[in-house]
C-alpha cells in the first residue's frame, strides 16, 4: 500500500505542480466564459454600433409620422441621444428627395433611408434604402420604431387611448418548453440536450487528454530507461495502478475546477451579462442531483480506466514517442468513433443505435452520459452497461499490467502481435 | 541460483547458469558483451521470470515482496525523471523502498554530502535533473541505490561512462559496503577492476558460468603452472637461450629483449628455471614469479569464440 501510494503520490504531485496543469485548469473556464458569454455580448454590441441618428428618414405621410419615428429611434434603452434628421416633403417632392439620398446612400455617405408615404400607415410597406457598409441591425431597428409608430397612428385615428392600447398590443410569447420523461423528471428539451452532449464532450476529451497523459508518461519512462529502477523495487501492476490513479486523480481535480466554474458561470450567465449591459434571458439549468451524477463519475473513472490501461499498453510497446504516436491510433479510433455517432445518438436516444453503443464498454463512457441527460434509462440497462465497462476496464488492467512487465525491458524492434498476446499470457 | 535458463523469442540469453554468492563478499559477473549478465541479473531481481531454474535472493523466492526492500539495484541502462528535483526523485526511490519521508530526507543529505553534491554554497538536492551533469546524476541514480541501506547491493556496469574521479569514488564506497558487512554484486567486463575489489567472480560465456569461485581458489585451479618475470643484464639473454627454449621447463615466452615473460610448462617450477639460468650462468636482474592474472584467465575460459552471434547485447 506503501509503494503504491508513493507512486500515485509522484504522479499526481509532479502534474499538479507542473506550469502545464495550472495554464490548462484556468485556460477552460476562459474558453468556456468565451464561447457562453462572447455571442450575446458581440450580438449586442453590433446592435448598439449602429449610429441611427445618422439615418434620414423623408416623411411624405402629412401626418407627422416621421417625426414620431424619429423619436422612437431616439428613445428607449438602446436609443441614441439625437434623434435622426427628419425630411418632410409631399408625394410628389419625395420622389425628386429620394433620388437624391440615394447618391449619398450609395457613396456610404448616409447609411440608411427610410421613406415612409401616406399609404405606409395603412400598408404598413416602407422603403428603406442602406448603403453596403450599414449594419443588418439597422433595418431590424428601422423595422420596430416603424411599427410603433404606425400602431400610434392607428390607434389615434380610430379614436382610442394610445397608452392603453399599446401596452394591450405588446403581447410577447416565451415558449418554455419542458420534456417529462418516464420516470417523472422534468427539465427544459434544449438544455437537457445541451447538458447530455456536453457532458458526452467532455468527458470524452478529459478521456482523451488523460489516456494520452498516461501513454507519454509509459513512453517516457521506458525511454530515459527509469522504468527498468522503479521495477527493481514495485510490480509491474502496482507502477500501472499508482499510474493510471494518480493521474486520474489530476483528472479529476481537473475535471471538478472545470465543472464548478461552469456550473456558476451559467447560472449567473443572466446576471453577468446584464453587468455587461447585455439583455438576455436567464438560462435554467437541469436539475440535476447526486444520485444523477453518480453514474456520470462512475462511467468518468471505469472509462477512463479502460482507455488509460489501453493507452499504457501501447506505450509500453513502443521505443519512442513518434512511434507511440503511430501505434496508439487504434486506441484513439475506438474513442472517436463513439463521438462520432454521437449525431445518431442525439437523434434517437432510446433507438437501437444509441441503446447497442450505450452497452458496448468502449463507447457506452461517452453514449451513456448523453443517454442519461435525454431520456429515463432502466436500471437493468444502465447496470449491465456498467458491469460489462467495470470487467473490460479490470481485464484491461490486468493485460497491461503483464504486458509491462516484458515489454517495458525491451528496446528496439516493435513486438508482434503475438509475442504480446504471449507477453500476456505469461503470470506471475 | 541453480540451473536457470532464459530464451528470448529468437535466442537463448541464458542456458544453464548456477551460482551461490556467498554473504558480505564483493562478488563479480565476468563475461564478454552479449553473455548474459544483464538477463541474469534482471532474472535475480525478479524483472525477468526465468523458464526453468530456482532462484534465492537473502534466504527467499526472488520476486518475494519482502527480499525487494533489502536490495539495492543500479542498472546498466541508467534514467531518472529529468523533470523531476533531485531530492523529490530521491525521496521517491526511497519510498518505493519502504522509508519514511523524514527518514529518508536524513540520508539524502547525508549522502549528497557524501558525494560532494551538497557543499556550503550549492546544494544539487533541489535543481531538477536535467540540469546536472552526466557525471552527477550517476552519483544521483548511486544514491538512489544504497538510500534504503540494502543487504545485497547489485550493481550492473557500474564503471561505464565514469570519469576516473567518480570511478575512484564508486570504488571506494563499494569497498565501504565490503566493511559494513553488505553483499555487492556486480557485472563488469573490466577485468582490472574486477581482481582488485572481487573476493570472487562467476565468468559467464555463451549463457552458461564457464568458471566461479573465490578469486585465489580460481587462480590456482586456471592459473596454471605459473608466470616468470626474467629482466637479464649483460648478455644474459645469449646464454639463457638454451635454457628458455627447453619444453620441459617453458611452455611460452613472451619476448621484449632484455625482458621475458615466461609460461612454466606443466611440471615445471620456478625454483627449476631459476637453477637452470644459474647454472648456465646467465647474470639476471629481476626474476619476478607472477600468479595468472585474471585476464588471462577470462581470455582462456571464454576463448575467442566466447561472444556468440545473435546474442541480445545486454549482456
Amino acid at each position: 500500500m506503501g509503494k503504491l501510494s508513493a507512486v500515485i503520490a509522484r504522479e499526481f504531485g509532479e502534474r499538479v505542480r507542473s506550469r502545464w496543469f495550472l495554464l490548462t485548469t484556468i485556460f477552460g473556464p476562459f474558453l468556456f466564459a468565451a464561447f457562453t458569454l462572447g455571442p450575446p455580448w458581440l450580438a449586442f454590441r453590433s446592435a448598439r454600433s449602429v449610429d441611427i441618428s445618422a439615418v434620414v428618414i423623408v416623411d411624405a405621410t402629412g401626418q407627422q409620422a416621421g417625426a414620431g419615428v424619429a423619436t422612437e429611434l431616439a428613445g428607449g434603452l438602446i436609443g441614441t441621444a439625437r434623434a435622426p434628421k427628419v425630411i418632410t416633403t409631399s408625394a410628389a417632392g419625395a420622389t425628386h428627395t429620394l433620388d437624391s439620398l440615394r447618391i449619398d446612400v450609395a457613396a456610404d455617405r448616409l447609411p440608411g433611408v427610410a421613406s415612409l408615404s401616406a399609404p405606409s400607415i395603412e400598408s404598413g410597406a416602407v422603403s428603406v434604402l442602406l448603403s453596403s457598409s450599414a449594419p443588418i441591425a439597422t433595418s431590424e431597428r428601422l423595422q420596430k420604431a416603424i411599427e410603433r409608430e404606425l400602431l400610434r397612428q392607428r390607434v389615434a385615428a380610430a379614436g382610442l387611448d394610445a397608452e392603453s392600447a399599446l401596452k394591450l398590443a405588446q403581447v410577447r410569447v416565451a415558449l418554455k418548453v419542458e420534456r417529462v420523461m418516464r420516470d417523472g423528471r422534468t427539465g427544459s428539451a434544449q438544455v437537457n440536450l445541451i447538458f447530455g452532449a456536453g457532458v458526452a464532450v467532455l468527458l470524452y476529451i478529459v478521456i482523451v487528454l488523460y489516456g494520452q497523459i498516461v501513454l507519454r508518461s509509459v513512453t517516457e519512462e521506458k525511454q530515459s530507461r527509469v522504468s527498468e529502477l522503479v521495477l527493481a523495487s514495485v510490480s509491474p501492476r502496482i507502477l500501472l495502478s499508482g499510474k493510471v490513479l494518480g493521474i486520474g486523480g489530476v483528472a479529476l481535480v481537473q475535471l471538478g475546477f472545470w465543472t464548478a466554474s461552469m456550473v456558476t458561470l451559467m447560472a449567473n450567465r443572466g446576471r453577468i451579462l446584464s453587468a455587461l449591459g447585455v439583455a438576455s434571458s436567464s438560462m435554467t439549468l437541469p436539475s440535476v442531483s447526486w444520485t444523477d451524477l453518480i453514474p456520470l463519475l462512475a462511467y468518468f473513472l471505469l472509462g477512463y480506466v479502460l482507455y488509460a490501461a489501453l493507452f499504457a499498453a501501447v506505450g509500453s510497446i513502443v521505443s519512442s514517442e513518434q512511434e507511440a504516436q503511430q501505434a496508439q491510433t487504434p486506441v484513439l479510433m475506438l474513442l472517436v468513433g463513439s463521438v462520432a455517432l454521437l449525431q445518431p445518438a442525439l437523434a434517437d436516444p432510446d433507438g437501437p443505435i444509441a441503446r447497442t453503443l450505450s452497452l458496448v464498454p468502449f463507447s457506452s463512457p461517452i453514449i451513456m452520459p448523453l443517454r442519461l441527460g435525454l431520456v429515463a434509462v432502466p436500471t437493468s440497462e444502465l447496470a449491465v452497461s456498467l458491469g460489462l465497462l467495470s470487467l473490460l476496464a479490470a481485464g484491461a488492467m490486468v493485460a497491461a499490467g503483464r504486458l509491462y512487465r516484458t515489454a517495458l525491458l525491451m528496446y528496439g524492434k516493435r513486438p508482434s502481435i503475438r509475442e504480446i498476446i504471449r507477453w500476456i499470457r505469461l503470470d506471475g | 541460483m541453480e540451473h536457470v535458463r532464459k530464451a528470448y523469442a529468437n535466442h537463448l540469453a541464458v542456458r544453464d547458469v548456477s551460482l551461490s554468492v556467498p554473504k558480505g563478499t564483493v562478488y563479480g559477473l565476468l563475461g564478454p558483451n552479449g553473455a548474459g549478465k544483464t538477463t541474469t541479473i534482471r532474472m535475480i531481481l525478479n524483472l525477468m521470470v526465468p523458464d526453468t531454474g530456482h532462484i534465492e535472493v537473502l534466504g527467499r523466492p526472488a520476486g518475494d515482496s519482502a527480499v525487494s526492500d533489502r536490495v539495492g539495484y543500479l542498472p546498466e541502462e541508467r534514467g531518472l525523471y529529468r523533470k523531476m528535483e533531485v531530492r523529490r526523485v530521491l525521496r521517491f526511490l526511497g519510498r518505493l523502498k519502504g522509508l519514511q519521508t523524514k527518514e529518508a530526507d536524513k540520508r539524502i543529505d547525508r549522502w549528497l554530502d557524501r558525494m560532494g553534491l551538497r557543499t556550503a554554497t550549492q546544494d544539487w538536492g533541489n535543481a531538477k535533473v536535467e540540469d546536472l551533469s552526466r557525471g552527477m546524476q550517476q552519483k544521483v541514480q548511486f544514491i538512489g541505490t544504497m538510500l534504503h541501506e540494502p543487504e545485497l547491493v547489485i550493481l550492473d556496469e557500474p564503471f561505464s561512462g565514469l570519469d576516473p574521479v567518480n570511478a575512484q569514488v564508486l570504488k571506494d564506497t563499494v569497498l565501504d559496503l565490503r566493511r559494513e558487512g553488505r553483499t555487492v554484486i556486480f557485472s563488469t567486463h573490466l577485468m582490472d577492476n574486477a581482481e582488485r575489489m572481487c573476493d570472487a567472480v562467476a565468468i559467464i560465456a555463451r549463457g552458461e558460468v564457464v568458471a566461479d569461485g573465490a578469486m585465489n581458489a580460481l587462480k590456482k585451479q586456471y592459473g596454471g603452472p605459473g608466470r616468470v618475470s626474467i629482466e637479464f643484464a649483460g648478455n644474459g639473454r645469449d646464454r639463457a637461450r638454451a635454457v628458455l627454449e627447453n619444453t620441459a621447463l617453458v611452455s611460452g615466452i613472451d619476448d621484449h629483449g632484455q625482458r621475458v615473460e615466461v609460461d612454466l610448462a606443466v611440471g615445471a617450477t620456478s625454483q627449476q628455471l631459476l637453477g637452470q639460468l644459474v647454472g648456465h650462468d646467465v647474470e639476471i636482474v629481476k626474476f619476478d614469479r607472477s600468479e595468472a592474472s585474471l585476464h588471462r584467465i577470462f581470455l582462456e575460459r571464454v576463448g575467442a569464440t566466447g561472444v556468440e552471434a545473435g546474442l541480445s547485447g545486454n549482456g
